[in-house]
């Protein structure tokens, strides 16, 4: 009987631990990609840790970041209370977007309240666009660019690497308990917001979303001579001094890649959709 | 220590087998998803993609996995293909969202997408409104993967493979 006892025990602990190590394999595939925390803050001496790339912050933690930086902008600059307008941005961004090499993830975009001209966007889907610059465009072709252009940022995980850099040039991070792993998170999705709304992407990430923009929108159908014939517009109002696409320097630098993209493209145009473009924006 | 009797390891078998097939059971319960709207599942993750079947509103799916934003289902009648997480959600209204209002931030956490609880806890850290981003998930949310497919079809934009369809 103690046997049979012994055993039957046995058997209810080896059932339990199955269980639990089944449940435990399939609830990470159930997750999605909304991946909370997770910081590895390496390894800590004295209290003090230095969060060298490999770890820190990670692509698990793009979602996040990319919801800090959609809030850092819009506290700056308001959404534009316009529900025509900012739906015709998300559906001309998300046909671009399905046509980037990150089609699977939820694309956000919104028009910002203010005159400026400029456009932001924070890792994985979130994407901003001024009232100001979507004035200065003439058809969809256009917005499609600028749009293909942050969406370069976000396949190229161009948030990532500037919190990286941000970190890397900070140097230290002070470990207060259990408050470290958010301690990091916060540090880093603050030196993001900085990177998107004041110092800009560096030259060559700007170079690259160009690439990822125009590839992206010319793979969607549109014509990537707007997205050209844009930034030339922009060149010349930059030559004038006009303040424009102030986190996106070195325009004339940027039109003359672009124009030699598409020419080895071979490119034969493609959709501008003026009149829809029209219909949909009223701005002056 | 006794060896255990050729009774005790059938046993002991039965019983792992048991607790393997209680496991996948409530596995397989906890899978299956209704959606709340008449829908196409595509055959392929994107807005774009081809119809495999067009499923009436309140029809239960079983999930095989999620990849993105993108839930891999099977029908009732067997075919296989993809919907959106948004799809098998019910609507939720995030206007008005503020960052020190926690139940309105677990209902925002658990909407699928909107508010991760570090970027909550960054906003209220920073005392930043979370107006804005609510405003661009709500524009997001009431836009579906079939307008995305009506507009591009409309203008003749979208993905090379799928347009002129």
């Amino acid at each position: 009987m103690k046997a049979f006892l012994r055993n039957r025990k046995s058997i209810i602990a080896a059932g339990a631990i199955i269980s639990a190590a089944a449940v435990a394999l399939l609830l990470p595939f159930n997750m999605g990609g909304c991946g909370v925390g997770g910081i590895d803050v390496g390894n800590a001496v004295g209290g003090i840790t230095t969060l060298g790339k490999s770890a820190s912050i990670t692509e698990k933690d793009e979602p996040s970041l990319g919801e800090t930086v959609a809030i850092q902008v819009t506290n700056r600059y308001p959404v534009y209370p316009d529900a025509n307008l900012n739906r015709y941005v998300t559906l001309v961004g998300r046909t671009v977007a399905a046509s980037s090499s990150m089609p699977g993830i939820d694309y956000y975009f919104a028009v910002l309240d203010t005159p400026e001209a400029n456009a932001y966007s924070g890792p994985h889907g979130f994407v901003m666009i001024t009232r100001g610059a979507v004035a200065k465009m003439k058809d969809e072709s256009e917005l499609a660019g600028v749009l293909g252009h942050e969406i370069g940022h976000i396949c190229k995980h161009h948030g990532l690497d500037a919190v990286h850099s941000a970190m890397t040039k900070q140097g230290l991070v002070q470990l207060a308990g259990t408050s470290a792993k958010f301690s990091a998170f916060s540090q880093g999705a603050g030196a993001l917001g900085d990177t998107i709304l004041n110092t800009g992407f560096s030259q060559p990430q700007e170079m690259e979303a160009d690439a990822e923009g125009v590839k992206f929108m010319a793979a969607a159908g549109y014509d990537p001579n707007g997205y050209l014939h844009l930034l030339q517009r922009f060149a010349a109002e930059q030559g004038r001094g006009v303040k424009l696409f102030a986190t996106h320097p070195g325009m004339n630098d940027r039109v003359k890649k672009i124009q030699d993209q598409i020419t080895k493209m071979k490119s034969t145009g493609g959709a501008t959709n003026a009149d829809r473009f029209a219909a949909n924006v009223t701005l002056k | 220590m006794k060896e255990p009797s050729v009774r005790n390891r059938k046993r002991l078998r039965r019983g792992v087998m048991a607790a393997v097939l209680a496991t996948l059971a409530i596995t397989a319960s906890a899978d299956q998803v209704t959606i709340h709207k008449a829908l196409d599942v595509l055959a392929d993750k994107n807005p774009f993609a081809d119809s495999v079947e067009s499923v009436p509103s309140e029809t239960s799916l079983e999930r095989l996995g999620t990849e993105g934003s993108w839930v891999k289902v099977k029908t009732p009648s067997g075919k296989i293909g993809y919907v959106t997480s948004d799809d098998i959600q019910s609507p939720l209204n995030l206007t008005g969202v503020a960052a020190n209002n926690s139940a309105d931030l677990a209902a925002a956490s658990n909407a699928g997408r909107g508010l991760n609880d570090d970027s909550r806890d960054f906003a209220k850290q920073k005392n930043l409104t979370l107006n804005g981003l609510n405003a661009m998930v709500n524009t997001g949310k009431a836009v579906s993967r079939q307008d995305v497919r009506e507009f591009g079809k409309a203008g003749n934009v979208g993905p090379a493979k799928y347009r002129n369809k």
